[in-house]
């Protein structure tokens, strides 16, 4: 009897070589945000060039997020954008780490009509494929 | 509507997480609900009023009842937002023809022209991820109104009537506080006590928008402004508007565009 391989079916991120390091953290469960040099500020999401006005630098340090933060906004999504959503609800969300960035997510581990604008969350990674871990939030107990 | 949503987000940091066409404009109607106490209901009234004039308008698509009871019991589709509270689907076609004064007289048109008196821009984000705060949609809002004014010579005082691009109902309070037509923070209470009417004293959109007339973008809100402004609306004609503001947005309500026109020629 063959196994049945559970192929992830959801999109997957549309990669651009400048953000390698992100996911090269999330793989290892770490939670990296660029760095400008420059202008010494962390910004999400990551981009070729620093997106500070006066800095046109392209070298980044990538530094390692607390993980923590709050839901800033969040939308409970009764559909999906593909087939691979059918049936299922689940929560986009707007999250305000405390490293003063904001990041588009998921909201998990909580039933999707609890979550509350102003909720601590903390990272959580989810393996979707081998290759690829996307930086999930729960929140904090 | 569906496949819109891989143009407008970022496709390595928020398609991923499945966002939708509706979610992008939900998460920020969302916040604005937490930031002025508000409710449901300030955004479904405001397509309740759409389909009211729509009701009234010879082309709109959609001309059946539609009651805030009747929105409050429709599924959601990307909390708080139903159906109802995204524009509809269309096909279709709308024209019209921009000339100089001096031309139009040489032509010798037939009807009055309408005069454009200003314009403006304003933009806030590509993605929703650099949208720091509602704030910075206001000030994109603002700064397109502004500029709009200025270049005609005019303030929120000499409008008369205003179309306002409602993709989405939350677009249109944001519109309606970032352009100073109410304070900040009440657009909900306006559209609630039904002052977005044609009747009232803040009338939107008289045509039935984005969200009960069709979506050609803001063309149809351009022609029913020349309607209004000729006296030629009929059933949804305001007493004697002599400036209307038509506003435009794209992007998930991060590129916004003002214009004003004025039956009266620009001085």
């Amino acid at each position: 009897m063959s196994e049945e391989k559970n192929e992830y079916q959801k999109p997957l991120p549309d990669f651009r070589p400048e953000t390698k390091p992100f996911w090269d953290g999330t793989k290892n469960h770490k939670l990296l945000l660029p760095k400008c040099k420059d202008t010494g500020k962390v910004f999400f999401y990551p981009r070729a060039i620093s997106p500070f006005p006066g800095s046109v630098n392209m070298d980044f340090d990538w530094v390692e997020s607390s993980g923590k933060g709050k839901v800033w906004t969040f939308s409970v999504h009764y559909m999906g954008p593909t087939r691979a959503y059918k049936g299922e609800t689940y929560v986009v969300a707007m999250i305000e780490l405390d490293d003063g960035v904001k990041m588009m997510s998921n909201v998990v581990g909580i039933d999707p009509e609890e979550v509350k604008i102003g909720m601590e969350v903390e990272v959580v990674f989810e393996d979707a494929t081998e290759e690829v871990t996307f930086a999930k939030f729960k929140p904090v107990q | 509507m569906i496949a819109l949503i891989r143009e407008m987000c970022h496709g390595e940091f928020e398609y991923p997480f499945g966002l939708t066409t509706p979610g992008g404009y939900a998460l920020m109607a969302n916040r604005y609900l937490h930031e002025t106490n508000g409710k449901r209901e300030h955004l479904h009234s405001v397509a309740v009023t759409m389909r009211e004039h729509a009701k009234l308008k010879e082309n709109a698509m959609m001309k059946d009842d539609l009651t805030l009871d009747e929105i409050m019991g429709t599924r959601l589709l990307a909390s708080p937002l139903t159906k109802f509270d995204c524009s509809i689907v269309s096909d279709g076609g709308a024209a019209f023809i921009v000339t100089t004064n001096a031309k139009a007289k040489e032509l010798g048109l037939k009807r009055d022209p309408v005069y454009l008196h200003g314009m403006g821009q304003g933009f806030s984000h590509q993605y929703l991820t650099s949208c720091e705060n509602l704030d910075q949609i206001y000030g994109a809002v603002e700064k397109s109104g502004k500029k709009a004014f200025e270049t005609a010579g005019m303030t929120n005082d000499n409008v008369d009537i205003t179309f306002l691009y409602d993709c989405f109902t939350i677009t249109t309070l944001l519109e309606l506080e970032g352009l100073g037509i109410v304070p900040r923070g009440q657009a909900g209470a306006y559209a609630l006590e039904g002052r977005l009417h044609k009747d009232a004293d803040t009338p939107i959109n008289t045509h039935g928008g984005l969200l009960s007339q069709a979506h050609l973008g803001a063309m149809h809100h351009v022609i029913e402004a020349v309607l209004q402004l000729r006296g030629d609306a009929g059933a949804r004609q305001v007493k004697n508007p002599n400036v209307a503001l038509v506003h435009g947005n794209g992007g998930i309500v991060s590129a916004h565009s003002t214009i004003i026109l004025g039956n009266e020629p620009v001085s």
